[in-house]
C-alpha cells in the first residue's frame, strides 16, 4: 500500500431504471500524482462514474471517501468544495466573456479577490504552467486554449482531483501531446488526474494507472506499465479485435471515375485554411482517405463534396448527380446529432430520410406507413441497430447505434459515392471497427468512398489511397502502403514528395 | 422564454400523429395539462370567493354558459373558431422552425381580404361571393405571412420582430379602412357596410350563432394533421423545423419549405379573419379581434403543437369566453376574469415544463 488515495469509490452502484444497472459495485481509488485513465465502450458507465464523483448523480449504494472520510456530493458545488474539478467534453464557458471574466465568474469570493487584475490572472496561470491571455474573448480562442481555461478554472478553485471527460477528441495530435504534458505537470504537483477516453494509444503512452469498465462492472484497475493494447481491448470489449492489420479489401479495385474535383478554391476563415487549388479523383471500388490535422480545409472539402457550399472557383463533376446539381452521394456527416440525424423524428424516418418521398414509400402524395415500417425494420436488422422499436426517436440510443443509422442510410443510397467525415468520432473500439468494416464492404461492392478523418491510424488501415490536406492544399496523394513517418511529415509540413501529383 | 422551453419539451413526444397524440393525452402529459387547467379554474373560483360570490353557483353559471344549452355550445364553438385557426397557423410555422408571432396581423389582413370582394363586388353574384371572399381573405393573409419569410431568407431579418411589428400595420390598416375608404358615407361608426347575404357564412343551427366557419376550422385542423403526418411534404416540413442542417444535407429545399409553411400559416390565419367577418360580425369593425392571434400562439403551444391538441385547447378557450360572458350578464362579474382564467394554465404549464426541462437535462451534465 502506497499512500492513502485522495478519493476512493467504495462499492458504487447506480441505475436509472429498475433492473438496468449502469454501474455495479465499482470500487476505485484515485491517488495523488497519478494519471488515471478510465476506459470502456460507449454506454459502459464511464460518464456516469464521473458524474457521481462530481455530484451530478447520487449513487444508489456505496459512497465516496475523501482521504478516508465519507463525503456526500449532492451537487457539483459540494464536489468543488471538496477540491474536485471537472473539465467537461463540451466546455462550460461563457463564450462571449473574456478568459479573466470566466475565471472570476467561477471563483468563490475569497479567491475572486485575488483575481481583480488581469495581470494577477496571467501570473497565476503562468505559475501553473498554463499561460493564457486573460483579456482574450473565449469564443475567439482555439479549442485547445479553451480547454486550458477550463483546467485553470479547476486549479483556481484549488482542485486536487481533476476529472477529464473525453479531453482529446477535439484536439489535433500536437495539441494532444501538450495536453498530456499539462496532465503530467498537474500530477507532478501532487494532484490526481482522471481521464476518460477511447484512445488507447494515449492511455498507454501517458497514463500511469488504467481502469477498464465493461457494462457497468469494473474489469480491472492496474498500473499501465504491464498492459498492452490488445489485452486492454480484450478487457474493454470482452473479446479480441484486431485493430492493427488492414481491413480485407477486394482485389482489383479502381473502376470508372465516379467523381472529379478540379482546382477548387474556398476562402479561408478564422478557424480554417479553406481550400486552395484542391483536386481529387475518385474511382468506383476504392477508398480514398483524406488525412490531415483538423482545420486544414476538411470541413470545406466535405461541404463542397456534399453540395452544401459552392466553391469560389474550380469544378466538381460526378457520374451521378441530383436534379439540383448536387453530387449523388450517401453522406456520413461529422456531427451526427445535428447533421446526421433528425433526433426528434422516429428511427424509421431517419433511416429513410433520403428516400421517403419516392415510391414505394410515397404514392399519390401520401406516405405509405406500412412500407416505411417494413423497409425500416429490414434496414435496422441489417445494420444491427439495437433498439426496441423503429418507431421511437434515436435520441436515447448510444452514439454507436446512432452512427449505425446514419451509415445504413448513406450506404443504402443508390448513389455510387459515399462521403464520410470523421465517421468514428466519439465511438468506442468495437463500434469504430464495425463502421470501418461496413465502409470497406461498401467499397468492395463497387462504391467509391471518401473518408475524411483526423485519425491517421484508421485512415491507414482502411484506405487504398491517402490524400493529405495541409493548409487547404493537397500536400500529397500517396498509396496506403506509405510509411507513417512520410504521411505524418506531409500532415505537418506539407512538403511535397516525389510521388506527389504534378 | 417560456414558450421556447415548452416547445423543446413537447417536440420530443410528437412523433407519429393521431395515435401518439392520443397516447400523450392518456400519458402523464395529460395529467399535467388537466391539473393546469383544473387549478386555473380553481384559482378563478377563489377570486370569485374573494369578490363575495358563491363559487359553486358561479361555476354552474359558467358551465351552463359554456355547455348548458344548444345555444351555449354554439357560442363556445363560435368563440373557438378564430382561435383554432390562428393556433393552426402558429403550429404550422413553428413546426417548420419559423417563429410566426404575426397571426394577429395575418388575421386582420384576412378580414380586409374578405370584406373587399364581399362589399365591392355586385351582390347579384349571390353565393359565389362567399368562396370568393374566403379565398381572398386567405390570399391576403398568405401575402402577409410571405413578407417576413422572404425578408428572413433574403436579408436575414429576424422573423420575431418582423411578424410582431407587422401586426400593428395590419391593425392600423383596418382602423384606417373603416374610418375612411370602407366607411359608408351615411355612417359615423368605425365599421364598413354590412356584407350581402350571399357572402355570409350560413348558420348551421337556426336560433344559434353556429356558422359554417366552425366546420371549416375543424376540417382545416384535420387537413393540417394529415399533411404533417401523412405526406412527404409534412415530414420535410417537420425535419426542417427540428434539424435544419440534417434536412439540408438530405437535399431538402429549406427556403422553399419555409416560404411554403408561411404561405400556409398566413393563409390559415387569414381564413380566421375572413370567418370572423363573414360569420360573426358581417362587417369589418375596428378591433373585431380580441387578441385572437396571440391566443392562437398560446393554444398551439399548450396543445403540444399538435392539431388535435389545438382543437381541445381552443375549445377550452372558447368555453372560458362564453362562460365568463354568462357570468358577466347574470352575476355582473367582470369579463376580465376570462383573461385570467385563460392565461393561468399557460403559466402553470410553462412552470411544469420548465421544471421537467431542468430535471430531465441538468444544467451540469457531461453527457449532454
Amino acid at each position: 500500500m502506497k499512500t492513502r488515495p485522495y478519493v476512493e469509490l467504495t462499492g458504487v452502484s447506480k441505475s436509472f431504471s429498475p433492473g438496468h444497472p449502469v454501474l455495479e459495485n465499482i470500487s476505485l481509488a484515485f491517488r495523488r500524482g497519478e494519471i488515471h485513465a478510465v476506459v470502456g465502450e460507449n454506454g459502459a458507465g464511464k460518464s456516469t462514474l464521473l458524474n457521481i464523483l462530481f455530484g451530478m448523480h447520487q449513487p444508489d449504494t456505496g459512497g465516496i471517501l475523501l482521504e478516508g472520510r465519507q463525503v456526500i456530493h449532492k451537487s457539483p458545488a459540494d464536489a468543488i468544495a471538496n477540491r474536485i474539478g471537472m473539465v467537461h467534453q463540451h466546455f462550460k464557458l461563457v463564450a462571449s466573456f473574456t478568459v479573466a471574466e470566466n475565471l472570476r465568474l467561477c471563483a468563490p469570493p475569497p479567491i475572486r479577490k485575488m483575481l481583480r487584475r488581469d495581470a494577477d490572472i496571467a501570473r497565476i496561470a503562468e505559475s501553473y504552467g498554463l499561460p493564457v491571455d486573460p483579456s482574450a474573448v473565449v469564443s475567439t480562442l482555439p479549442l485547445s486554449l479553451q480547454q486550458r481555461v477550463e483546467i485553470l478554472k479547476a486549479l483556481i478553485n484549488k482542485a486536487e482531483l481533476i476529472l477529464f471527460d473525453e479531453p482529446t477528441t477535439i484536439l489535433n495530435p500536437a495539441e494532444i501531446g501538450s495536453f498530456y504534458a499539462v496532465c503530467r505537470q498537474i500530477a507532478a504537483q501532487g494532484r490526481a488526474v482522471v481521464v476518460v477516453t477511447h484512445h488507447l494509444e494515449e492511455v498507454l503512452a501517458n497514463a500511469t494507472q488504467v481502469s477498464v469498465i465493461r457494462r457497468g462492472r469494473l474489469i480491472g484497475s492496474t498500473p499501465v506499465g504491464k498492459r498492452t493494447r490488445s489485452d486492454l481491448v480484450r478487457d474493454i470489449v470482452g473479446r479480441d479485435i484486431d485493430l492493427t492489420s488492414p481491413i480485407a479489401r477486394a482485389a482489383g479495385h479502381s473502376g470508372q471515375i465516379e467523381l472529379r474535383m478540379d482546382c477548387v478554391d474556398v476562402a479561408p476563415t478564422e478557424s480554417s485554411s479553406g481550400l486552395r487549388d484542391a483536386s481529387l479523383i475518385l474511382h468506383a471500388g476504392e477508398i480514398v482517405g483524406v488525412a490531415g490535422v483538423e482545420g486544414n480545409g476538411q470541413r470545406e472539402l466535405f461541404e463542397v463534396l456534399a453540395g452544401l457550399r459552392k466553391p469560389n472557383s474550380g469544378t466538381l463533376e460526378a457520374r451521378m448527380v441530383h436534379p439540383d446539381g448536387r453530387v449523388a452521394a450517401g453522406l456520413v456527416p461529422e456531427d451526427r446529432h445535428h447533421e446526421g440525424l433528425v433526433l426528434d423524428l422516429p428511427i424509421s424516418l431517419n433511416l429513410l430520410l433520403n428516400r421517403f418521398g419516392k415510391p414505394p414509400f410515397t404514392r399519390h402524395g401520401r406516405l405509405i406507413h406500412s412500407e416505411i415500417a417494413v423497409a425500416a425494420e429490414d434496414l435496422r436488422a441489417r445494420a444491427d441497430v439495437r433498439t426496441r422499436s423503429v418507431n421511437i426517436t434515436p435520441r436515447t440510443l448510444s452514439g454507436g447505434n446512432q452512427q449505425k443509422i446514419v451509415l445504413a442510410r448513406a450506404l443504402n443510397d443508390e448513389a455510387p459515392v459515399v462521403i464520410a467525415y470523421q465517421p468514428t468520432r466519439g465511438l468506442d473500439v468495437a463500434a469504430s471497427q464495425e463502421v470501418l468494416t461496413r465502409l470497406r464492404h461498401a467499397a468492395n461492392r463497387g462504391k467509391a468512398v471518401v473518408i475524411i478523418s483526423s485519425n491517421l491510424d484508421e485512415i491507414m488501415r482502411i484506405s487504398d489511397r491517402i490524400v493529405v490536406l495541409f493548409s487547404g492544399q493537397i500536400a500529397g496523394d500517396v498509396p496506403a502502403s506509405t510509411s507513417r513517418e512520410v504521411i505524418g511529415e506531409l500532415m505537418t509540413l506539407g512538403a511535397r514528395t516525389g510521388t506527389d501529383r504534378p | 422564454m417560456t414558450s421556447i422551453s415548452t416547445r423543446q419539451e413537447t417536440s420530443a413526444s410528437h412523433t407519429s400523429g393521431f395515435r401518439s397524440a392520443l397516447g400523450a393525452v392518456a400519458g402523464s402529459n395529460a395529467v399535467l395539462v388537466l391539473t393546469a387547467f383544473g387549478s386555473s379554474i380553481a384559482i378563478g373560483l377563489a377570486i370569485l370567493l374573494f369578490l363575495g360570490v358563491d363559487p359553486l353557483g358561479a361555476l354552474s353559471v359558467m358551465f351552463d354558459g359554456a355547455f348548458g344549452s344548444k345555444r351555449a355550445i354554439a357560442d363556445t364553438l363560435v368563440f373557438m373558431t378564430p382561435r383554432l385557426l390562428t393556433a393552426l397557423a402558429a403550429l404550422v410555422a413553428l413546426r417548420c422552425g419559423f417563429f410566426n408571432l404575426g397571426a394577429e396581423g395575418q388575421l386582420q389582413l384576412g378580414a380586409i381580404g374578405a370584406i373587399l370582394p364581399a362589399t365591392l363586388l355586385p351582390p347579384s353574384l349571390g353565393y359565389l361571393l362567399l368562396p370568393l371572399s374566403i379565398l381572398c381573405g386567405a390570399l391576403f393573409g398568405a401575402i402577409w405571412g410571405l413578407i417576413p419569410a422572404v425578408l428572413k431568407l433574403w436579408r436575414g431579418a429576424d422573423e420575431i420582430i418582423v411578424t410582431l411589428m407587422m401586426n400593428f400595420i395590419g391593425i392600423y390598416l383596418v382602423k384606417h379602412l373603416v374610418q375612411g375608404p370602407l366607411q359608408p358615407p351615411d355612417s359615423d361608426f368605425n365599421m364598413s357596410a354590412k356584407i350581402p347575404d350571399g357572402a355570409a357564412l350560413p348558420i348551421l343551427l337556426s336560433g344559434t350563432r353556429l356558422h359554417a366557419g366552425v366546420v371549416l376550422a375543424l376540417v382545416l385542423a384535420a387537413a393540417v394533421w394529415f399533411v404533417l403526418y401523412h405526406t412527404p411534404y409534412g415530414v420535410r416540413l417537420r425535419a426542417v423545423g427540428l434539424s435544419p442542417r440534417a434536412a439540408r444535407l438530405q437535399g431538402m429545399p429549406l427556403a422553399r419549405l419555409t416560404v411554403g409553411a408561411m404561405l400556409i400559416s398566413g393563409g390559415i390565419a387569414g381564413i380566421g379573419g375572413a370567418v370572423e367577418v363573414l360569420g360573426v360580425q358581417y362587417r369589418l369593425i375596428d378591433g373585431f379581434s380580441s387578441h385572437f392571434g396571440f391566443d392562437g400562439l398560446a393554444i398551439a403551444l399548450l396543445g403540444s403543437l399538435e392539431p388535435f391538441g389545438a382543437v381541445v385547447v381552443a375549445i377550452y378557450f372558447g368555453a372560458i369566453n362564453s362562460g365568463t360572458l354568462a357570468l358577466q350578464s347574470t352575476l355582473s362579474i367582470p369579463a376580465a376574469l376570462a383573461q385570467i382564467m385563460a392565461s393561468l394554465p399557460i403559466i402553470f404549464l410553462a412552470c411544469a415544463h420548465g421544471y421537467r426541462f431542468l430535471k430531465g437535462r441538468p444544467l451540469w451534465s457531461s453527457t449532454r
